[in-house]
This record gives C-alpha cells, sequence and structure tokens, in this order.
C-alpha cells in the first residue's frame, strides 16, 4: 500500500475518499481521467461531481456517486490520474462551449481562478477579454448542476454548445435552442443559465 | 569489533564531542495534514506557513503550534510566497496563483491565476519551482522537464507542445518553456528569463536580488550545481532551447552547446555533497543562527545542508561548499544497506568507505527530503521534507543555533596563489601552519549527455606553503598549481580549534571557474585528460592495480568500495557480490557495457572517457576483488 493511501484511510479532507456533507463542497485541482492536464475535480454534496477543464474551458463531465481517488497521482514516479467513484452520466467535448456572441469562431479563452461558496464553486475566466463568472452548483434535488454565467456588462447573445446527451437532460430558462446550441432571446442580458439534470433523457 | 563497527563509533563518538553549536528539533505537525512539506516560509507578522504536497496550506504561530488549515486543493505546490497573513502566492503545477482570504474567516476562498503562461501535460517530472520576489517584485520561477517514463497528456493544451529533442538529451521539453526559469511581472506577464536547465528545484534571490537556483544532477547536468542565473545565458541542458527565439528552431551542435553553456558557479559533487539539491536561502540573521552572515544554506534530499561561500571573482560569482549538517545517527543505516539509503562520501584512498563530515548535530535526526528552508524570525532554520514517495523522511525540522561557535571553516576564497582560509573560532596555530594539516585535491567534470559525469582530471596539488594568520584565525595556502575549469577539494583534518575541538566539517569543494586575471578554462570541458600512460601490447595481461585505479576513480561512487552498488539512490547501480548474475556475462559483454553505458539506468558511457585497455583493467579488477571464484574470468 503506498503512502498515500495511508494518509487516506485517517485524512476526508486531505485526500476525500468520502464525499463531503450535503450543502459542501470539495475542490481539487489534479490528474483527472479523459481532460486536460490540472483540470478540477469538485464534489457538490455526497452524490455529485464534476471535472470542469481550464484547458478546454468547460465541464468535461458530470458524474453521480461518490467523489474521487487522488491516491493514484500521489505515487512517486507515475501520472495517473484520480479514479472516479461513481457514474458519468453528463460529457462535453466543445472547446470553450460558451460564446458571448452569435458570430462563429473559436473565442480566446483565458482561465483566471475560481472562489469557493459555501455551496457552489465560480470559476473565472476571460473570453476574448470579457470576464465572466460561472457558478457551478447542485440543484435542489442534488441530482444535477445549475450552472449560472455571469457579465458585468450585457452581451448581445449568449449561447452554449450543446452536445447529445444519452443520460443527461440540459435546458436553459432563458433561451430556445438553436440548431446545436441555445442562445437567449433576448439581447442585452447580463447572466445565462444552464441546468443538467444527470441521468435523465432530453425531451 | 570489525572495521566498519570501527569506524562507526570513531565518527559517532567524534561527532559527539565536536559540535554542540546546533540543535534540532522535529516540528509537530497536526494529524490531519499530510507532512509531505514541500513549502515552508514566515509571513510578515512571524507566522509559520507550510504547504504540502496534497495540495494544502497550513499555518500556525510558531510558538503555539496552534495548526490552521488555509487553504487546500491545490495541485502539487512546490513553493509559496507570503505576502501576508491572508495574501499567499502558491506555485502549483499548472499556474502561480494567488490565495486569498478576502471574508477574514481564516480561510482562503478565493484562488486567483496570476499567470500560467507555459506548457503543462501532467508528467509526473514538470515540476514548478519558486515564487521567489525580486526587487522589482517579479516573481521568479522555473519549471522543470518531462520525463520520458511518465506519460504525457496532450489533450486540451494550452500552449505549443512538441515532443522532439533538440540533441541527446533524456528528457524533452515537451511544452513552452519546460526548462526555463522566468519571471513574472506585477503586471501578470510572463518574461523567460534563461534556458539550459533539468529541473531547478530550489529558486533563490540574494540580498542583492540576485536570481539562483539549484538544478539537479542527470543528463547534461554532470553533478547537481548552485547557478547564479543571468537573463538570456544557457546553463547546459539543451531541451529547453527549443523555446528560444534566438536559435529559431535550429538545433545546436554538441560543440555549440558548449560554447553557448555558462558554467554553474558553485558544482556541490554528487555523492559527497548530495545529490538532489533544494531551495538555497541566504543567511539574513544577522548572527541569530551563528557565523554565517550572509552565506548560502542549500537543503538536499538526501540527509544533508550544505553550506556555500560565494564571492566574485573577475566579475562571476563561484565559491566553495562545505557540507554543514549530516544525519548522524543514520550512519549506521548506510553502513547496513552500503549506501542505498542516503549518500555516501565516496571511498578514500584505501577503497574503504568512511563519513568523515558527519554529523554535527545534537536533538533529533536529521530528515530526508529537505527540499524547502526558511529562516525563522528568531534566526532559526526551518526544514521542509518531502521524499516524493521515493523514500520516508518527510516532515518538518527546525535547526537551532546553541549560542556555541561551531568550529568551521568560514570561508575558503580564491587567492592569485591558492585559497585563503577563515576559520568561525581561534584554531591551534602550530597545525594551522602546517603543510600536513592540507589536502587538496582537483579533477573535473564532464559535460555530456549521459546522466551525470565521472570525476576525471584527477589528482593531488602540494601545498607547497602555508601563511597562518598571528591571531589564528586564517590561514593562507599556496598550491603548486591553480587553473580554472576545476574543483578543488579540501580536506583539513587534523586541525582543531585551541580548545582541542575538531573541525565539525574538514571538507570543502571550491569551483574555480576564473581566477582574478580573469583567466578561464580554456576546454573544451567534455574531452578526459587522462594522464598519458605508455602503450601496452595489446594482448598484454589486464593490469589489477591500474583497474583498482579506475575502479576508484569512476565507478566507486555508484558501485561502492565494496562492489554492493545502490551508491546512489534512484540509480540501480549493479551489485556485484549479492547478484551473481551481474558478472556471468561474458567479457565481451561486459566491455561492452563499460563503453556504451546503460541508457536510463544511470551507467553512463565511458567509451570516450577510459581508454580501451583500461576498460580491461576494470573489468578484471571487479572480477578480481568481487565476483564469486566460479565466475572470475581465468
Amino acid at each position: 500500500m503506498g503512502r498515500g493511501l495511508i494518509v487516506l484511510a485517517g485524512l476526508s479532507a486531505a485526500i476525500p475518499a468520502a464525499p463531503p456533507p450535503p450543502g459542501t463542497v470539495l475542490v481539487h485541482r489534479t490528474m483527472m481521467p479523459d481532460c486536460g492536464p490540472s483540470s478540477f475535480a469538485v464534489a457538490l454534496g455526497p452524490n455529485l461531481g464534476f471535472s470542469y477543464d481550464p484547458g478546454r474551458g468547460g465541464i468535461n463531465y458530470a458524474w453521480q456517486g461518490e467523489f474521487v481517488d487522488l491516491a493514484p497521482t500521489w505515487k512517486a514516479k507515475i501520472n495517473q490520474p484520480a479514479e472516479v467513484k461513481g457514474t458519468i452520466a453528463y460529457r462535453e467535448s466543445v472547446r470553450f462551449p460558451l460564446r458571448l456572441t452569435r458570430a462563429g469562431g473559436e473565442p480566446k479563452y483565458v482561465f483566471k481562478g475560481y472562489v469557493l461558496l459555501p455551496d457552489a464553486v465560480e470559476f473565472h475566466y476571460l473570453l476574448d477579454g470579457v470576464p465572466v463568472r460561472e457558478e457551478i452548483r447542485a440543484t435542489a434535488d442534488g441530482r444535477g448542476l445549475v450552472r449560472l454565467f455571469r457579465v458585468d456588462t450585457a452581451v448581445d447573445a449568449w449561447s452554449y454548445a450543446l452536445e447529445p446527451q444519452p443520460t443527461a437532460k440540459i435546458s436553459s430558462p432563458a433561451g430556445a435552442w438553436n440548431e446545436a446550441r441555445t442562445a437567449l432571446t433576448a439581447p442585452g442580458s447580463r447572466e445565462f443559465s444552464v441546468q443538467i439534470e444527470l441521468n435523465a433523457r432530453q425531451p | 569489533m570489525n572495521l566498519r563497527l570501527t569506524l562507526l563509533a570513531l565518527v559517532l563518538s567524534g561527532s559527539a564531542a565536536a559540535n554542540e553549536a546546533y540543535r534540532l528539533e522535529t516540528i509537530t505537525l497536526p494529524a490531519a495534514m499530510s507532512p509531505e512539506v514541500s513549502a515552508v516560509e514566515f509571513s510578515p507578522t512571524g507566522r509559520l506557513v507550510v504547504a504540502n504536497r496534497h495540495g494544502e496550506i497550513w499555518s500556525c504561530d510558531p510558538a503555539k503550534l496552534d495548526w490552521r488549515r488555509y487553504a487546500y486543493g491545490l495541485h502539487e505546490p512546490m513553493g509559496i510566497f507570503v505576502a501576508a497573513d491572508n495574501d499567499i502566492y502558491v506555485a502549483q503545477r499548472p499556474e502561480l496563483t494567488r490565495v486569498r482570504d478576502a471574508n477574514g474567516d481564516g480561510v482562503a476562498e478565493r484562488y486567483e491565476a496570476v499567470n500560467a503562461e507555459w506548457g503543462i501535460t501532467d508528467n509526473w517530472h514538470e515540476f514548478l519551482f519558486g515564487p521567489r520576489r525580486d526587487r522589482e517584485g517579479n516573481f521568479v520561477l522555473a519549471i522543470g522537464l518531462p520525463d520520458l517514463a511518465g506519460k504525457f497528456n496532450l489533450t486540451n493544451p494550452r500552449t505549443a507542445t512538441d515532443l522532439s529533442k533538440v540533441a541527446s538529451e533524456a528528457k524533452p521539453s515537451a511544452a513552452l518553456w519546460q526548462g526555463w526559469v522566468f519571471k513574472i511581472t506585477p503586471a501578470g506577464k510572463l518574461l523567460p528569463w534563461a534556458p539550459g536547465f533539468r529541473q531547478a528545484a530550489g529558486v533563490g534571490v540574494s540580498p542583492e536580488g540576485e536570481v539562483f537556483v539549484t538544478d539537479q544532477q542527470g543528463d547534461y547536468i554532470a553533478s547537481s550545481p548552485l547557478i547564479h542565473v543571468q537573463r538570456g545565458r544557457f546553463y547546459g541542458h539543451p531541451a529547453s532551447l527549443k523555446w528560444s527565439e534566438e536559435l529559431g528552431g535550429r538545433k545546436p551542435t554538441a560543440e555549440e552547446l558548449e560554447n553557448m553553456r555558462t558554467p554553474p558557479s558553485v558544482v556541490l559533487p554528487h555523492g559527497s555533497i548530495g545529490g538532489s539539491p533544494g531551495d538555497p536561502v541566504w543567511d539574513t540573521t544577522g548572527g541569530k543562527f551563528g557565523p554565517f552572515a550572509g552565506q548560502v544554506f542549500v537543503g538536499d534530499f538526501t540527509k544533508l545542508i550544505s553550506r556555500v561561500d560565494l564571492e566574485k571573482v573577475a566579475g562571476e560569482y563561484q565559491g566553495a561548499v562545505f557540507p554543514f549538517l549530516r544525519d548522524a545517527t543514520g550512519v549506521d543505516a548506510i553502513l547496513k544497506n552500503s549506501g542505498a539509503d542516503n549518500l555516501t562520501i565516496p571511498a578514500g584512498g584505501d577503497g574503504k568507505k568512511y563519513f568523515r563530515d558527519a554529523p554535527p548535530l545534537r536533538g533529533t535526526r536529521l530528515g530526508q527530503g529537505n527540499n524547502r528552508l526558511a529562516f525563522a524570525p528568531d534566526g532559526s532554520l526551518y526544514l521542509g521534507q518531502t521524499t516524493r514517495g521515493w523514500a520516508n523522511g518527510d516532515g518538518l525540522q527546525r535547526l537551532v543555533w546553541t549560542g556555541e561557535t561551531p568550529v568551521e571553516i568560514r570561508t575558503m576564497r580564491l587567492t592569485e596563489r591558492g585559497f585563503a582560509l577563515e576559520f568561525t573560532t581561534t584554531m591551534e596555530r602550530t597545525a594551522l601552519g602546517r603543510r600536513e594539516s592540507y589536502r587538496v585535491e582537483r579533477f573535473r567534470y564532464l559535460y555530456q549527455s549521459a546522466s551525470g559525469s565521472p570525476r576525471v582530471d584527477q589528482g593531488e596539488i602540494a601545498v607547497t606553503e602555508v601563511i597562518a594568520s598571528a591571531d589564528g584565525r586564517r590561514s593562507e595556502l599556496v598550491l603548486s598549481a591553480l587553473d580554472p575549469g576545476y574543483i578543488y577539494k579540501l580536506e583539513t583534518e587534523p586541525l582543531r580549534a585551541v580548545d582541542s575541538r575538531p573541525v565539525a566539517n574538514p571538507l570543502a569543494y571550491y569551483t574555480v571557474n576564473r581566477l582574478h586575471s580573469g583567466r578561464t578554462f580554456e576546454g573544451p570541458i567534455s574531452k578526459p585528460l587522462l594522464a598519458a600512460k605508455p602503450a601496452r601490447a595489446r594482448d598484454a595481461a589486464p593490469n589489477l592495480e591500474e583497474g583498482r585505479r579506475v575502479y576508484l576513480t569512476f565507478c566507486v561512487a555508484c558501485h561502492q568500495a565494496d562492489g554492493r552498488g545502490g551508491g546512489i539512490p534512484g540509480f540501480a547501480a549493479a551489485d556485484f557480490v549479492g547478484d551473481p548474475t551481474r558478472l556471468a556475462k561474458s567479457d565481451d559483454a561486459l566491455l561492452a557495457t563499460i563503453a556504451a553505458g546503460i541508457d536510463g539506468k544511470g551507467m553512463p558511457p565511458f567509451a570516450q572517457v577510459i581508454a580501451a585497455e583500461e576498460r580491461r583493467d576494470v573489468l578484471a579488477f571487479i572480477r578480481h576483488a568481487f565476483a564469486p571464484k566460479a565466475t572470475r574470468a581465468p
């Protein structure tokens, strides 16, 4: 047994073998499977987790179940990723899925950090120089994610890439789906939200 | 009592009387904290702040040890800069991050990316070191090269990636700026500073604001050094040149690399002065840590703290390194396992191991993995320790000066004819002025793509005259030969202070890059200068005595005097005694190995270092000395 596992036995804070209590979050930057380097493992309560990829600019996947085992990342001469302790129900692959304009083209994305909130995490980044705050929290029933995007100055059109999800349902109270994207019908908003319900089907 | 036990007893008894000047204490860490301390600093208010490899930051009042976790979830942080109790900058793998407690509850909630304009691939060997702050407010950092033995994650890269090699390096620079020292300006802009580093695991800024790093022995890095980093210069490892705009993608030849390279300020001879150095820190305590104000202390992965005395000669830094603190009780373990658990001083002239510079301390045992050092406001030296899973010994210790003056060579400075020594106390003057009290050797290392380097062009240098000062505090050594390009080794036994205490660490290595005249080595450094010997007939029998000389010069640091290997952690040097298969191979096979080395195993190629007949000599000696009778050559 490696040293990491020995520490793990008594250290839920240092190496989260156990998921956090309801209404709390855990955020670890680490090596995650099928993600870009130094991605995030985030737990939203005891039964919901997701990985945010600051290289891709979005959530790579989300799962229901326990959190992650970080012990594989602490061994000496290896770079094995953490182990996801749950069933992945949602995946994204489009680079920089959030856009602040109807025009095409990949935006310039710069990761700027995050803020720990009592029951959520808020990622900060620039999209073509515009500061964006993306707050991610669990839905009220704890079975999905609510992503709230905010900017300080109103933008012309929010859009978010939608990819077919066999086991997740995506909705946005602000807009309607348009081909592979959803866009706000009312320009001038400073907020935009997306709800992802895991283990559900898109209507 | 056998020889080993006798040596051990001598070492321990000598050390007990030698030095009561420093006391080593182990700091109790909270049970909930991972003990792999990867950063240690003090805040402007005097709080002790540590980070660990598992991504946490903890702090406490060092007098109360009332530990509190400040932050968590960072990706293998290896350094911190504490701007305030609620404002800490962290060098974690992917970025320089500012971690702030904005709401005043004592726990950080804001993790702000300051800069991340270099490339990463999640390779285990891509450590980010620093941040130290220079006088202009820039943060100084260094990112290491990845390891081909590990995986590369090229998913969603944030910069260009390129796994090609520039020369014959073992480790490529896989993404932008890997292998560079760089600065981050107060405005958050990245300034590439200098290329040529393999794994600059220690970053320091001198009181004068100059940047220094330590690098790690390996390919193109003959022995771990302390380097004064100057903008735009190249420091030896070619992989990072991939990102040099000046070269524009062109691959330099070996000769060009040698001509471009700036030699390190002070070489820390592999084995004798550790094998994997961490942070250099300057004694700015104003005398609270003893008589070494202004000098540099360097922690090492092994159970060693060394001390460096720098001086400027002809406009460039160079100087001497001394062992300062070694583990005491660990000597027993070293003897039992033939050095597998620590680095040993290479064998003496009689082929036996000895530990002449162990162990000047009292208190607890020195741990392993001394990567991070910091002076506390009270003048004690804190030692952050992580072995990153390679060994046991993680934790936090501190070294306290008891007020007693240690007996040490305080400084070793270059003169026109040799070296001037200054001692920390008054020495017994008769021995101080005697030539026999000093033994000087010199040697060079090769600049080569193979991992490390044997010591070459090695020889004893006569001390032709000693001028001792009237006050018994200084002596000047006049040498029979003083040339640039060499590391001069000095041993001072049996010098003693007037109160009969011996010099605690009677060993020093001075790196002579330049003479006061400005003359530098005219090279080439990569070619050995073995003494010319009369040619022997091709069918002449191997010369065992010559083989023994070659073994003690080139082989002993790894394979050890007893042939049992394991001399350098991380290298699987063959155990000729315990593993009979090693010498069961044919002479041709073993000679081919000696000539070509074993790529990836730490065995360097010696074809350009040792002549063919000497390779036959050393093989004959190895078989004669270590092989079971049945496998000895007829």
